[in-house]
C-alpha cells in the first residue's frame, strides 16, 4: 500500500498545464477587483455619472468607503463567486476522470480507491485554500494601494475568520458536487446540480427560507441575506457535506466501474 | 499445475442482460490466453471482473490465490491495459509513467526508462500524451502495465492501432514476458490471426459462456493446411480416399476437403492416383486454416 501523501503528489502533479488552475486563481481577483472599483465609483462622483448602473448597485449594497465595508464586499463576493469557483473545480476534478476515460487507469493498483479519492479531496482542499488566501492577498494589497480610510489591523483576523468559515462552508458544500460527478460519469451532471443549488438559494433566500437549505448559509453568514441563522443551521451543511463524501466514497468503492 | 488465475461459475448481468452466464475458466501460470468473442460477448466484462472494477453476482474469482473481494486483489503484481484512454493527455510520457510509480509505490527513472525501451517508446519521452499517435498511445499503455514487472498481465486489444512493426515487435515481447519471466498474459482481441500465433491457450466466449479452451498445439492441429479438391464425381472420391487411409476428409458444397498439412504442402502423388482411377480434380487448391473462419464455424450453431 502507497502512502496518502504518494496519492496526494499524483493528484497534485495532475494539475500541471490545466488552464483551470490559473483561470480559478484568475477569477478569484474578480472579487478584490469588483471591491475597488465599487470603492473608486463612491469616491469619485465623477465615476459614478460615467457607470451609474455600478453606482446604483454599490449604493443597494450599502457600501461605504472604508476597509471594513470593502472586507464586507469580499465576503458576498467569497460566498457568492466562490460557489460556483470551488463548485466548478470539484465538477472538474472528478468529472474530468470520465470525460478523459482515466478513471479506469486508478481502479486496480496497489494504492486503493479510498487513498486516491482522499487525496483528490486534500487537493481540493489546497487548492481552495489557496484561492482563499490569494483573494485575502489581493484585498489587502488593493487596499493598500488605494489608500483606503479606515484600516484598523485588529479588523484583519475577524475578518480573516469570516473568510475561512465562508470557505470551510463552500467546501462542504462541494463535496455533494463530487458524488454528482461521480454518478454523472463526467461534467453536465454535477454542473447542471451547481447551477440549481445557487438558483434556489436565491430563490429561498428571497421567501425567507434560506436558512434551511445548505447553499445558502455561505452567503447569509456573508451578511447578504438578513437572516438569523443557528448552529443547527450549519450542522445541516456538515450533513451535507458529510454525505457528499461518503457518497463519493461509497461510489467509487462498491459501484461497478 | 498451478493456475493464475481461476474464475468458478461467474454470473453477470447489468438490468436484463446477462453478461456472463456461469463463466468457468483456469489459466495456467506463465501463459499467454487469447481470449476471443463476437462485441457483447462478454469479454470486457470477464477482464473487468478479472481487474476487481466490477463485482460478479455470483461466483468466485481468484488471481495468484487471492480471492477477489470487493475491489482488493493483488494489484501489485497485476499490470493492466483497457480500451480508452492510455494516459492523462496534458502529461508528458515521462510524467504518466512517475504518476503510475507513484500509485505503485515507487518507480526508478532507470525502470521507467528500460520499460519504454521495451515498448519503443524512448523518442516520445517528453511528449504530451495527448500529442501521441495511436500506436503511440496504446504503447503508452502497455508501458504503464509492464512498469513494475507485474507478475499477470491483462490486456484488452493491445494490438489495436500498432503498425506492423509495432505488431511484430509486441509479439515478441510477449513471448519474451511468458518464455524468460512467466508472467502470464490474459490478451484480448479480435486480430484473430496475430492472437492464434501467440496464444499459448485460447479461449473463445459467446453469448457470456465460455464454449472452449484451446491449447496451441490443438489450434496448429485445427488451422493447419489443407487440401480442398473440386471433383465432379465426390461420392466415388471420397469413397475413394477413405479406402487409401484418409481419415480426415470431409465436403463442403462442390469441394472435398483434407486436413493434412503434408498432402497440402505436395498433392502430385494424390492427384496423379485420382487421374488413374478417373476422378480427375476439376481443380487442387492447398490453404492455410482461417482462424476466423474456425471462429465463426464455431460460435455458428448457437448463433442459429
Amino acid at each position: 500500500m502507497t502512502s496518502i501523501t504518494s496519492a496526494g503528489i499524483v493528484e497534485w502533479v495532475k494539475l500541471k498545464r490545466q488552464p483551470i488552475v490559473w483561470i480559478s486563481f484568475i477569477t478569484i481577483l474578480v472579487g478584490p477587483l469588483m471591491g475597488m472599483l465599487f470603492m473608486g465609483i463612491l469616491s469619485h462622483p465623477e465615476w459614478a455619472e460615467k457607470s451609474p448602473l455600478l453606482a446604483n448597485k454599490a449604493n443597494a449594497m450599502s457600501i461605504i468607503v472604508n476597509w471594513d465595508s470593502y472586507f464586507q464586499v469580499q465576503l458576498q463576493a467569497l460566498a457568492v463567486g466562490g460557489m460556483l469557483i470551488f463548485g466548478f473545480i470539484s465538477a472538474w476534478m472528478f468529472g474530468k476522470e470520465y470525460a478523459d476515460r482515466t478513471h479506469t487507469l486508478w481502479l486496480s493498483l496497489p494504492t486503493s480507491r479510498t487513498r486516491i479519492i482522499t487525496a483528490k479531496f486534500l487537493v481540493l482542499t489546497l487548492w481552495g485554500v489557496s484561492l482563499v488566501f490569494t483573494q485575502i492577498c489581493a484585498t489587502i494589497l488593493f487596499g493598500l494601494v488605494s489608500s483606503l480610510p479606515g484600516w484598523d489591523t485588529m479588523s484583519i483576523l475577524p475578518w480573516m475568520n469570516h473568510m475561512f468559515t465562508i470557505f470551510i462552508l463552500l467546501w462542504l458544500l462541494c463535496l455533494p458536487i463530487a458524488w454528482m460527478a461521480s454518478i454523472g460519469k463526467g461534467y453536465m451532471a454535477p454542473l447542471g446540480f451547481l447551477i440549481l443549488a445557487i438558483v434556489l438559494a436565491q430563490l429561498l433566500g428571497a421567501i425567507g427560507c434560506g436558512a434551511w437549505f445548505p447553499w445558502s448559509i455561505p452567503a447569509i453568514h456573508a451578511g447578504m441575506i438578513q437572516e438569523p441563522i443557528y448552529w443547527v443551521q450549519y450542522l445541516l451543511v456538515v450533513l451535507t457535506g458529510s454525505s457528499g463524501a461518503w457518497g463519493t466514497y461509497f461510489w467509487w468503492k462498491k459501484k461497478d466501474q | 499445475m498451478s493456475f493464475a488465475l481461476e474464475l468458478s461459475r461467474i454470473h453477470k448481468s447489468f438490468g436484463s442482460t446477462q453478461a456472463l452466464r456461469g463463466l468457468d475458466l483456469q489459466i495456467p501460470e506463465g501463459t499467454l490466453f487469447g481470449l476471443v468473442g463476437l462485441n457483447g460477448a462478454g469479454k470486457t466484462t470477464l477482464i473487468r471482473i478479472l481487474l476487481g472494477m466490477i463485482q460478479p453476482d455470483h461466483g468466485i474469482v481468484n488471481i495468484l490465490g487471492h480471492r477477489i473481494q470487493n475491489t482488493k486483489g493483488p494489484w501489485e503484481k497485476v499490470g493492466y491495459l483497457l480500451a480508452g484512454s492510455q494516459g492523462y493527455p496534458r502529461l508528458t510520457v515521462l510524467e504518466n509513467l512517475r504518476v503510475h510509480g507513484q500509485w505503485r509505490g515507487g518507480v526508478s527513472t532507470k525502470q521507467i526508462l528500460e520499460t519504454m525501451e521495451m515498448v519503443q517508446l524512448t523518442k516520445e519521452l517528453n511528449t504530451l500524451a495527448s500529442h501521441l499517435s495511436t500506436g503511440n498511445m496504446q504503447r503508452l499503455g502497455l508501458a504503464t502495465a509492464l512498469l513494475t514487472r507485474p507478475k499477470i498481465l491483462v490486456l484488452d486489444e493491445p494490438i489495436n492501432g500498432l503498425d506492423p512493426k509495432g505488431v511484430i515487435d509486441i509479439r515478441h515481447l510477449f513471448l519474451q514476458l511468458t518464455q524468460d519471466y512467466g508472467t502470464t498474459i490474459v490478451l484480448s482481441s479480435h486480430i484473430l490471426d496475430e492472437l492464434s500465433r501467440i496464444s499459448d491457450i485460447i479461449g473463445v466466449i459467446h453469448e457470456g459462456k465460455m464454449i472452449g479452451t484451446y491449447s496451441k498445439k490443438k489450434l496448429d492441429a485445427l488451422l493447419s493446411p489443407s487440401l480442398r479438391l473440386n471433383i465432379p464425381e465426390s461420392e466415388s472420391a471420397i469413397n475413394f480416399l477413405n479406402s487409401r487411409g484418409y481419415s480426415s476428409v470431409s465436403q463442403a458444397d462442390n469441394w472435398i476437403l483434407i486436413n493434412d498439412s503434408d498432402l497440402a504442402a505436395d498433392p502430385r502423388s494424390l492427384v496423379n492416383e485420382l487421374c488413374k482411377h478417373n476422378l480427375t480434380p476439376a481443380r487442387v487448391t492447398a490453404e492455410q486454416g482461417d482462424m476466423t473462419e474456425f471462429f465463426l464455424n464455431l460460435i455458428t450453431p448457437s448463433t442459429s
